[in-house]
């Protein structure tokens, strides 16, 4: 070996170390293993999951797949599909019209409704029927949601579990003639009864079973009024009033423009009076009553009288004005003697009424070639009706009753205190069977008793009814009922018009018409949906068309019936003499110190029939402003004596019945006057009214003293909780003094009086300065819409806020989000009260989108999704909006209104989103989702539905050719929509008028939407 | 054959070989094959427009929505 080998071996032997621990071969530093035990183990396959990356993968996107087919995309709602069989009538993208009868309430006003596919979307009036002459109430406007309302009994139910009609109908018969036989009453209770036909349904239905017997009533009815009329004159056909004709209205606690009768034609011939025009002509209106209503808030002077004092009013008035009568009658010796003892001015001392006032009212009354009128309303006792019957003799006002549109009484009304008696009979066990036709008795008539345990002691219990309510909740049967859209039928309300009714869609469930039911089980015949409808054709050409001898056929007669709606039938007009046959009696009216209670109606929830519809417990009530509740009214002064505030709880009581319920503080309310309006309060009926507001029928009695309607010596008692009421009005409001009076401040509200008006026409122009701009004024071509809304016709009856509702798929939002400022309605009435809260002025005004030449909205949408068209409309282009919301904060009439959700499904928990609802939309008009800002677009569907058919027929568009919606509906005819470049519209002349003012002018944003200023009709020294 | 290769590519092989008896026998064939009747299955589940076109089903529930044979419309 070599010595390199030698040194190489040496060199191998040297060691090398890191550390002293590694040196000192610390256990530690034993690296011999680098890996961690198992890591270096061999691979073994059958340890891998099963599934590989590529399998993995695949499910992954089949599932997606999958999921992405099932899902349905939300907002569709189907495709859009042509006829293949396209039904005879129909054409898409048209209209049809069919004339029909309301029959929301008494009156049964003429209708058009207005279908497209073959589906109703909207109702107004009939221009041609002489009950309402083409006008219709809120009530009526809404209505047609009740028809696609999801909570309407869809099959026939027994004890609660849905059933077959062959099963009812064969054991109800059957259960019936049981009862017949063995002695015991039927008892068929229905609201008021109007067709001439229905009421030969149920004569043969007596016929048959001689046992039965009809009860039929109205919770707020005109009885005292027909009773005191019936007393002086013999007879029950109370003629219409010529309120167009009267030069002065003395009105007696009657809201005879706001929810009385026929209000709505009252509005109307009321409006006629109230021309600015012919202000010579103007009517005045003296208004006396407790509580403030949409008449009083229209009068030209108003007292506040406790309705229990209007007897001693009219028979102070009575003796004051028979010393100068127009018309010598001679009173009866016992009348003289009484109305000696009563003083206009003793009255007005005790009461505290303004002497100086009654003085005018006095002189107005009298004043030679004027007529008068003096009207009651209907809550006031027979004897005040009495009394005001003889005043209107002596004041000659008997010219203003129009006897040939009488009323007409189809089928008397029962009393209350029926039944209250029938409420005993029930429990007795004489009633074999209960049939409810429609009506409510156990949530109107709770001083009936128990109706639960009346009706559990009646073998055979049934509903007939289009919803379920408090009374068909304690029945075993409760049959579906058709709506009235659904329906035939006929009505006669006056003596010179007889109403058709007539079906505008096919049954949507499994329900029947009430009237065919009834027959059918009468007769023993099948029923079928042609067996009324061939029931009322012969009744027609039995009664009417024999009546009126025309010389058409038959078959020609009831289909031009059918067409117009209604006929005409001739009567003649009469002279009635009175007869003093009954001597009067004065009511006892005792009070003590307490209050008196007063209850009335709704006017847009009636008597609780309308709880469920989502638009009508959003309108805001004509003079409080407020949704979604019922509350105790009451005066500033008796608020602040008994340290309330609003929505404070009180518990009321009236003998022996407690409630407890909100107050609000209303301006205008007598000191001694609580008045609680009905129809709230509902249990059973769907999610939009149950359990909404507070059920005060159970101040409701037979056993009163007075009438009804009045309940004196009742007490109230804070109780210290809170319920929170939501009003409109109350929306942005500022408790600054400085803004105190700001509508008359700021000229929004501008008002004159008659005689200022014909002393100087052009008021209203002398404070007005001319607005400058500096840029030029665009020059509009062709037509440039605009609008006009005569104030002095205007009585804040909110039926253009309905109407809008409807035409333009306005959705409900719910009372939360209106506490929120966030009701989506695109037309609001304001309403303004001046002078002090004893006594306020109220001044009401529409405000809706101004479609501003100069639209602050439009210059600030980053997106340009509002901008103006060459015809001068503000437009909405809703999907660009992206809701940056910055032209609802420009505008200064604060009418835009914002989606803050996607309303239809949001709404107590999407109640309006089913496949049934959404019918009633128009599909002329988008239907706005979240996110989204919308306002009046001046109906411009109607605008364009105009403008295509003059196209189509190849000419320009007619004068007023195009009405909105709001114009189309306003009793008043207080709107006038138009082209404002066209020389003879009505617009231009009004936006001429010496009276026509604009909200915010000076602003200079100049708004298309003119004000003429109320005129109030007093004498020139209150001016 | 597997002697040749170095010990990094043995243990791939290894693993491929020794997963090859659970790898997806599916070719490329069978692939489309399948991805293509999957699809027309998809179609056939969603909302063919084709239905439409067939029958008046739709027009059922319009049908639904009628006017009353009996009824008068108004003339314009």
């Amino acid at each position: 070996m070599s010595e390199n080998n030698k040194n190489q071996n040496k060199k191998i032997e040297k060691s090398f170390w890191k550390s002293l621990e590694s040196y000192q071969n610390d256990s530690k530093l034993n690296l011999e293993n680098e890996f961690e035990e198992g890591v270096t183990d061999d691979f073994n396959p059958s340890q891998l999951n099963g599934i590989s990356r590529r399998k993995f993968l695949a499910l992954l996107s089949a599932s997606a797949a999958f999921t992405a087919a099932g899902c349905s995309d939300y907002h569709d709602q189907g495709e859009i599909v042509p006829y293949t069989n396209r039904p005879e009538g129909i054409l898409p993208g048209s209209s049809n019209y069919y004339a029909s009868t309301c029959n929301g309430c008494s009156v049964n006003c003429g209708i058009l409704i207005k279908t497209n596919l073959g589906r109703p979307i909207k109702i107004d009036g009939n221009t041609e029927n002489p009950i309402n002459n083409g006008k219709i109430c809120a009530k009526g406007q809404a209505s047609i949601l009740d028809l696609y309302d999801p909570s309407r009994i869809r099959k026939p139910l027994l004890n609660g579990r849905e059933t077959n009609w062959s099963e009812v109908d064969n054991s109800i018969i059957a259960e019936l003639n049981k009862v017949s036989e063995s002695g015991k009453k039927i008892v068929l209770v229905t609201h008021s009864v109007h067709s001439p036909t229905f009421k030969s349904v149920l004569d043969k239905f007596l016929e048959k079973y001689p046992a039965a017997e009809v009860y039929s009533y109205e919770l707020f009815n005109n009885h005292n009024r027909l009773d005191g009329w019936e007393r002086l004159y013999g007879n029950r056909n109370f003629p219409k009033i010529r309120f167009d004709k009267a030069d002065v209205i003395l009105s007696l606690e009657s809201d005879f423009l706001g929810k009385e009768d026929n209000f709505i034609e009252n509005t109307r011939l009321f409006a006629k009076k109230r021309d600015v025009n012919n202000p010579d002509e103007f009517s005045r209106l003296y208004s006396a009553e407790g509580s403030m209503s949409l008449t009083g808030m229209n009068a030209d002077y108003r007292f506040r009288v406790n309705p229990s004092n209007q007897i001693e009013f009219v028979l102070s008035l009575l003796n004051e004005l028979r010393k100068n009568a127009r018309v010598n009658i001679s009173l009866p010796d016992d009348l003289e003697s009484l109305v000696s003892n009563y003083s206009l001015s003793r009255f007005s001392e005790e009461k505290g009424i303004d002497q100086i006032k009654l003085n005018y009212l006095l002189e107005d009354l009298l004043k030679p070639g004027k007529n008068a009128l003096v009207y009651a309303g209907n809550a006031l006792p027979l004897e005040v009706h009495y009394v005001v019957n003889i005043i209107n003799e002596i004041l000659n006002s008997t010219n203003l009753y129009a006897h040939t549109s009488a009323a007409v009484e189809v089928l008397k009304l029962n009393r209350h205190s029926d039944f209250q008696a029938l409420g005993l009979e029930l429990s007795s066990g004489n009633v074999g069977a209960f049939i409810n036709l429609g009506s409510n008795p156990v949530y109107h008539f709770q001083d009936a008793g128990d109706w639960k345990q009346h009706l559990s002691k009646v073998a055979l219990t049934l509903s007939v009814v289009v919803n379920e309510n408090e009374t068909s909740e304690n029945c075993k049967y409760v049959l579906p009922a058709h709506h009235y859209l659904e329906s035939w039928g006929d009505s006669q309300t006056t003596a010179d018009v007889y109403s058709l009714r007539q079906p505008v869609i096919a049954p949507l469930y499994n329900s029947r018409q009430t009237e065919g039911i009834l027959l059918a089980w009468t007769t023993g015949q099948t029923y079928t949906e042609d067996l009324y409808h061939n029931y009322l054709m012969e009744n027609f050409k039995s009664s009417i068309f024999a009546e009126n001898k025309s010389p058409l056929a038959f078959k020609n007669y009831w289909l031009l019936a059918l067409h117009d709606g209604f006929v005409k039938i001739k009567t003649e007009d009469k002279t009635l003499t009175p007869e003093f046959t009954t001597p009067l009696q004065i009511p006892n009216s005792s009070k003590s110190n307490e209050f008196t209670l007063s209850l009335t109606e709704n006017y847009f929830i009636g008597d609780g029939r309308f709880a469920n519809n989502g638009w009508l417990q959003e309108l805001p009530h004509p003079v409080s402003k407020i949704t979604w509740d019922n509350y105790l009214n009451i005066s500033p002064k008796r608020a602040n004596d008994l340290n309330l505030k609003m929505g404070d709880m009180v518990e009321v009581t009236s003998g022996d019945k407690k409630l407890e319920v909100p107050i609000l503080v209303q301006p205008g309310m007598a000191d001694d006057v609580i008045s609680i309006e009905l129809g709230y309060g509902r249990t059973n009926t769907g999610e939009v009214g149950k359990n909404v507001g507070f059920n005060s029928n159970i101040f409701l009695t037979s056993n009163h003293t007075n009438t009804a309607y009045f309940y004196n010596n009742v007490s109230i008692k804070k109780t210290g909780n809170f319920h929170k009421l939501i009003s409109t009005q109350e929306h942005h409001a500022v408790d600054d003094s400085s803004v105190k009076d700001f509508h008359k401040i700021r000229n929004i509200i501008q008002e004159g009086t008659v005689d200022q008006y014909i002393n100087d026409p052009e008021f209203l122009q002398h404070h007005k300065h001319k607005i400058f701009s500096i840029t030029e004024e665009h020059k509009y071509e062709g037509n440039k819409w605009a609008m006009a809304i005569d104030m002095n016709k205007c009585t804040s009856c909110s039926v253009c806020v309905a109407s809008c509702n409807v035409e333009n798929n306005v959705p409900v939002v719910g009372k939360d989000q209106v506490e929120n400022g966030r009701e989506m309605q695109w037309m609001r009435l304001d309403r303004y009260y001046s002078g002090t809260p004893e006594d306020p002025e109220v001044s009401n005004q529409p405000m809706l989108c101004q479609h501003c030449d100069n639209a602050p909205c439009e210059n600030v949408c980053p997106v340009n999704a509002t901008n103006h068209s060459t015809d001068g409309l503000n437009q909405m282009v809703y999907n660009r909006c992206v809701g940056t919301r910055y032209c609802a904060n420009n505008c200064p009439y604060k009418v835009r209104r914002f989606n803050f959700f996607n309303f239809r499904d949001y709404f107590a928990d999407a109640y309006y989103d089913n496949e049934v609802t959404p019918l009633v939309n128009n599909p002329e008009v988008t239907v706005r989702s979240r996110g989204v800002m919308e306002k009046c677009s001046f109906c411009i569907q109607r605008i364009m539905e105009a403008r295509s058919t003059a196209i189509k027929e190849n000419r320009e568009l007619k004068t007023d050719e195009v009405t909105t919606a709001c114009q189309q509906a306003c009793p008043a005819d207080a709107i006038v929509f138009g082209d404002m470049n066209d020389e003879n519209s009505a617009v231009n002349k009004l936006r001429k008028h010496n009276l026509a003012y604009h909200v915010l002018e000076e602003t200079n944003v100049k708004p298309n939407v003119t004000y003429i200023a109320k005129l109030r009709n007093i004498h020139s020294e209150d001016a | 054959m597997l002697k040749m290769l170095n010990k990094d590519r043995v243990t791939a092989l290894l693993v491929i070989d020794k997963f090859g008896g659970q790898m997806n026998k599916t070719s490329r064939r069978k692939f489309f094959k399948k991805i293509t009747f999957g699809g027309l299955g998809l179609a056939l589940l969603s909302k063919s427009p084709l239905k439409a076109f067939t029958s008046d089903k739709k027009n059922k529930r319009l049908k639904k929505v009628f006017i009353h044979p009996n009824s008068v419309k108004r003339t314009k």
